[in-house]
């Protein structure tokens, strides 16, 4: 098939060109009330054609691969109502490639009577940990294989596979809702460690309202930086002037104890890869060093534009062109354990979970969002759980604060982050 | 797919529907007066879903192989360790014709370039204004063994305008979308749109931030919308009543749940986002009333949820494609006009505010907690409006909230379309009330 779509954009005379091919298979399973009551799945196959033409760029993808011929016209078609691109880097040329471990070999071949005997064991542990405990969600495996093809002599191939699930335990008083990307099969202490949590979130009562010292659980900040932070550090954004951050490259925008990296070459994250999907070799980069802001992340297009060097992180589908987006993102733990930073606070919260995230002003940083999971902290203790109260601040006003790492750490999807301590932070409760 | 279906009964399956779907997109996309990028992306599903010795599995390609798809679907089934069941409905025949009156096919991309470059902003403070063009057609062929079938051609045409302002210090930035069921003549007031969302983000400027408090609050149509989508709707999906994830349980049916004011529906059949005459399970979609004068009265069904609660289906069976589940879902929701007047809503407030327009909501119907975010709204002081607040969010829990709503005003509907997501799938629906006004409520503000 790579052959012919050659010849035919051959035949074409088109001036460059690449191709992207991806063949993904999934696997999804619904629970609900403690039994596996959905399985389901299938293949698809994509081709996204691009082209240079003329000085002019066009794409177009299908998944009809036999109407390739189709897809190739359409992207022609589309590059004569192009404006000339000036600034177009070019396809890559055939580079070096780190080794690096994607994710574990057995969610590639994982079948579906595996899957439902993978939750068979979830659901057990759940109701040994408390009979009355229920267990909703959904989980997908999904793998694949994707190729990169260009007129420069580039042929690439990646596979790439991870098992994403939304699990909601019940307890009959509460519940606790866990989102979880591995690249490998879950180990199930943290199913064991969910249903320790639900308990403790029996006992509610609302925040009192004004300023208080907070601790950000991994998944609070990862849930933020997602939403406000990575459009921010987004070369296009920068590039368009529509970045917060626009004209903060070299300058402080965070307190000194922040660091965080942008790394596809560490190991079975989700973001693992050894190139991006423009086929740029991975790279470790620091965005921002002890509080500095320091590399935007781009892809060829954005980086051809500032006259700079693609930092490999291209994301796509077949049916998409290329865009910008953190490969794993790492920030270095601190010296001191989450218990000591608890005991800091006289009166404060540690927030697990914040509700409708996507309703933040993603640009400006400002939030204003539920406590939808945290633990009220007084006199250095936790001692209930939060209920109909709320967070409000401004993600880079808040890590420009002395804030202050945990030594641990969470690795979840593409995250591998501590917990933070800031020193002032509104809550919304009781009058 | 006629031959299809009886393969799968030849199988052995106690079930079979068959999906052929293609669905084509383009976009446009222009960045102040520069063409950012077109493209335009094609893509086939056929999918088969079997109930197979009781159990239920579903399967999807892109190669058009319905023998792959059936068989890999069976074997989905073979493992699957709980029994499904799937109610009947009556065998229906519809052919769903997109509505349009110009095609958006029928414009070259030329003019569609030429549109987009012609929207502009009269605000100086726009400092950057992206525009962008799509449409969506999408076909499916539909089959069922129990004698249903249906064509259904869909066509969304849409324009995404993203305003930057910005004035000393200040930045703000407002997104706005203009999408129907409907052709290319949609977008012939694009550029009264475009100054729409130009002008909002150039008041927000001078907005201040709401305070964080917990005070009684007007809501207006749109942000009403997302409220009982995310507070009543979401609450009502009869997935969620048997897996017993939602307040609203089976002990409420026919009790009174909210202030005898409020009366809630859902109903496909309005010519809005979520507009659907049949369901993707081949079920005639009608009204479906879930809060009657305060009473709560019925849940949303698919097949499956109306076998589990032995009901008949109401239509809500909806897959965000043929390579989704059907699950129930909303189409477009919304609350029935009141008689209460606009004014006399806001007099009657000593200290709150007048919430506008949304960014959006999110639910957990287990605990019945909900938050909504606005994108802007007024101060109310000594029952008069005042000064512009941007960045309020409010939250509150389902049981608690729907008995303080005690006013619902005699204004029209005023419908917002938007996509909803639930199990990592999205469609489109739409959703809308008169103002209404809670006696107390949450807001987060700065």
């Amino acid at each position: 098939m790579i052959s012919k779509i050659k010849a035919y954009l051959k035949e074409k005379k088109i001036d460059s060109y690449e191709i992207f091919i991806s063949e993904s298979s999934s696997i999804e399973s619904n629970i609900k009330s403690n039994n596996v009551e959905f399985l389901g799945g299938g293949n698809v196959i994509g081709l996204g054609i691009t082209i240079h033409h003329n000085k002019r760029t066009g794409f177009a993808s299908t998944t009809d691969l036999e109407n390739y011929k189709k897809c190739v016209d359409q992207s022609l078609e589309i590059s004569k109502s192009k404006p000339l691109d000036k600034n177009f880097p070019g396809f890559n040329h055939p580079q070096k490639y780190r080794r690096v471990i994607t994710h574990d070999q057995k969610i590639e071949n994982i079948s579906a009577k595996e899957t439902a005997a993978y939750w068979g064991k979830v659901i057990e542990l759940i109701k040994k940990s408390n009979p009355k405990n229920r267990a909703a969600g959904i989980g997908i495996m999904s793998s694949s294989k994707v190729r990169i093809i260009n007129s420069n002599g580039l042929d690439v191939s990646k596979k790439l596979a991870s098992f994403d699930y939304d699990i909601l335990v019940d307890n009959g008083k509460t519940s606790t809702e866990d989102s979880v990307s591995r690249a490998s099969i879950p180990n199930l202490k943290e199913t064991a460690d969910l249903c320790k949590f639900v308990k403790s979130l029996e006992k509610k009562k609302k925040v009192k309202t004004g300023k208080f010292p907070i601790i950000f659980h991994p998944c609070a900040l990862t849930e933020t930086m997602s939403v406000t932070f990575e459009p921010a550090v987004n070369l296009e954004e920068i590039n368009k002037k529509t970045s917060k951050l626009t004209k903060e490259v070299g300058k402080k925008i965070f307190h000194e104890s922040i660091t965080i990296i942008d790394s596809p070459l560490e190991p079975m994250m989700t973001g693992s890869e050894p190139f991006d999907d423009e086929g740029t070799r991975g790279q470790i980069k620091k965005i921002i060093d002890k509080g500095v802001f320091k590399t935007p992340l781009s892809n060829n297009c954005e980086a051809g534009k500032a006259g700079k060097k693609s930092t490999g992180n291209a994301m796509r589908g077949f049916s998409s062109e290329s865009e910008i987006g953190f490969s794993n993102i790492i920030i270095p733990p601190g010296k001191i354990e989450l218990a000591k930073l608890i005991k800091k606070i006289k009166y404060g919260a540690i927030i697990k979970q914040v509700t409708g995230i996507h309703t933040m002003d993603a640009k400006g940083g400002n939030f204003s969002q539920g406590i939808g999971e945290g633990h009220l902290i007084e006199n250095g203790k936790v001692t209930s759980a939060i209920q109909d109260s709320m967070v409000v601040g401004n993600f880079y006003e808040m890590l420009n604060q002395k804030i202050i790492c945990s030594k641990e750490r969470i690795n979840n999807g593409p995250f591998k982050v501590p917990y933070i301590f800031i020193p002032e932070l509104t809550l919304v409760g009781e009058d | 797919m006629d031959k299809w279906v009886k393969y799968a009964e030849k199988k052995g399956v106690n079930y079979a529907e068959l999906k052929d779907s293609e669905v084509s997109v383009q976009k446009v996309e222009v960045h102040n007066k520069k063409t950012k990028s077109i493209s335009d992306s094609n893509s086939k599903i056929v999918s088969a879903r079997v109930i197979y010795a009781g159990k239920q599995g579903l399967a999807f390609n892109t190669m058009g192989d319905f023998k792959a798809a059936i068989n890999q679907a069976i074997k989905f089934a073979k493992s699957n360790p709980l029994k499904s069941k799937l109610a009947d409905s009556k065998p229906t025949k519809t052919v769903m014709k997109a509505k349009y009156k110009i095609h958006p096919e029928d414009i070259s991309l030329e003019e569609k370039k030429k549109l987009l470059l012609g929207l502009q902003t009269k605000y100086k403070q726009v400092k950057k204004l992206e525009k962008m063009y799509l449409h969506k057609i999408a076909n499916t062929d539909y089959i069922n063994t129990q004698g249903s079938s249906y064509l259904k051609e869909d066509l969304i045409t849409g324009l995404v305008i993203q305003a930057y302002s910005q004035q000393g210090n200040q930045n703000e930035h407002n997104i706005q979308l203009l999408r129907h069921h409907k052709g290319y003549e949609i977008l012939k007031d694009s550029q009264n749109f475009t100054n729409k969302v130009t002008k909002l983000s150039t008041e927000l400027l001078k907005a201040k931030f709401a305070k964080g408090g917990n005070f009684p609050v007007v809501v207006d149509q749109k942000l009403g919308g997302v409220f009982v989508h995310e507070a009543v709707g979401h609450a009502c999906e009869a997935d969620f009543v048997i897996g017993k994830m939602t307040v609203l349980q089976q002990k409420y049916l026919n009790k009174q749940i909210a202030n005898k004011k409020v009366s809630i529906s859902d109903d496909g059949r309005i010519e809005e986002h979520g507009w659907m005459t049949v369901d993707d399970e081949g079920v005639k979609k009608g009204n479906t009333q879930l809060i009657k004068n305060g009473i709560l009265k019925g849940y949303l069904h698919s097949k499956e949820t109306a076998a589990q609660m032995k009901v008949a289906p109401t239509g809500n069976g909806r897959a965000q494609s043929a390579a989704h589940r059907v699950i129930p879902r909303m189409t477009n929701t919304f609350m029935e006009r009141g008689k209460d007047k606009f004014e006399n809503m806001i007099s009657s407030i000593k200290k709150g505010y007048y919430l506008k327009d949304s960014k959006g909501g999110q639910v957990d119907t287990v605990k019945g907690e909900f938050l909504f975010g606005t994108k802007y709204g007024y101060e109310i002081n000594n029952g008069e409006i005042g000064k512009m607040v941007k960045n309020a969010s409010l939250i509150g829990n389902i049981l608690d909230i729907l008995p303080k709503i005690s006013m619902v005003g005699n204004d029209a509907l005023l419908w917002g379309g938007g996509v909803c997501g639930k199990h990592a799938q999205h469609v489109p629906v739409s959703d809308s009330t008169p103002g209404f006004k809670i006696s107390e409520a949450t807001v987060g503000g700065k």
